[in-house]
């Protein structure tokens, strides 16, 4: 039997909306955590009575400039994952906006898999480096540490990226259908 | 694009401006200002229904075939 009741559309990009708000907290989570790695690596580089105390309350001996550079390493990681979830705010917005295949997004996809390239790139350096510097203490010598989930990671989002152009291009054909 | 799209010639037949045009079918200016342009990407049948009802004509009044060797010819 046919019924009057309204069928109400389910809210538009639900997951999306859900998404958006927890990548704005990720952000200040790593601008926090950026803020917090620089300042430790200012206190590791200039001597003082409170970076002996901090060193001397570690479990074990740490070397301060190589807290010092772990610090800026981690900071330098911190801004990449920022930029990172930025991006991914922006794609976010535009899945809600319910235009996912806009010119922009591809951009920001080959932005985001450019950024953790390069990201993956300097922590392999950084650990071939510190490899080659403390051979001695790490008994290992130094190894290029490559890790296949994260590139294999990075080949996804190239591929997404990939689909998103030819999104945009079949877009760009709709558009111009009279 | 070896499709060229023969709009104002038969508007001008019709004496009859795109804004009438849009008018009468529906469809707006600016859409049919793109294909009278040539710059549409493809053209729906049922767009093509409604300006041949309107003009009084066939697809192929509006829509010609071109060669590019023809397109080459008539440049130089």
């Amino acid at each position: 039997m046919l019924t009057n009741a309204k069928f109400e559309a389910p809210s538009a990009a639900p997951m999306a909306k859900f998404l958006s708000p927890l990548l704005m907290v990720g952000q200040w989570v790593f601008c926090v955590f950026c803020a917090i790695f620089l300042v430790m690596a200012f206190i590791m580089a200039v001597p003082s009575g409170f970076r002996e105390t901090l060193l001397a309350e570690a479990p074990s001996q740490i070397n301060p400039m190589t807290l010092m550079a772990r610090c800026l390493a981690g900071s330098v990681v911190a801004v990449g994952w920022f930029f990172v979830l930025k991006l991914l705010r922006g794609v976010v917005t535009a899945v809600i906006h319910g235009d996912p295949f806009l010119p922009e997004n591809i951009a920001r996809l080959r932005n985001i898999w450019i950024i953790f390239a390069i990201t993956e790139v300097f922590r392999m350096f950084a650990f071939f480096l510190k490899g080659l510097l403390h051979a001695e203490e790490i008994g290992g010598g130094a190894q290029l540490d490559i890790r296949l989930g994260t590139w294999f990671f990075i080949f996804v989002i190239v591929v997404i990226s990939e689909a998103f152009r030819q999104g945009a291009a079949l877009r760009a054909d709709q558009e111009l259908t009279i | 694009m070896t499709i060229k799209v023969n709009l104002d010639r038969v508007l001008l037949d019709r004496k009859m401006s795109l804004t009438q045009l849009a008018e009468r079918v529906g469809i707006t200016l600016a859409n049919l200002s793109i294909l009278k342009t040539g710059k549409a990407r493809a053209v729906r049948f049922s767009t093509l229904d409604l300006l041949c009802k309107e003009l009084d004509c066939q697809p192929a009044d509006i829509l010609v075939y071109e060669p590019v060797e023809e397109i080459k010819l008539a440049a130089e």
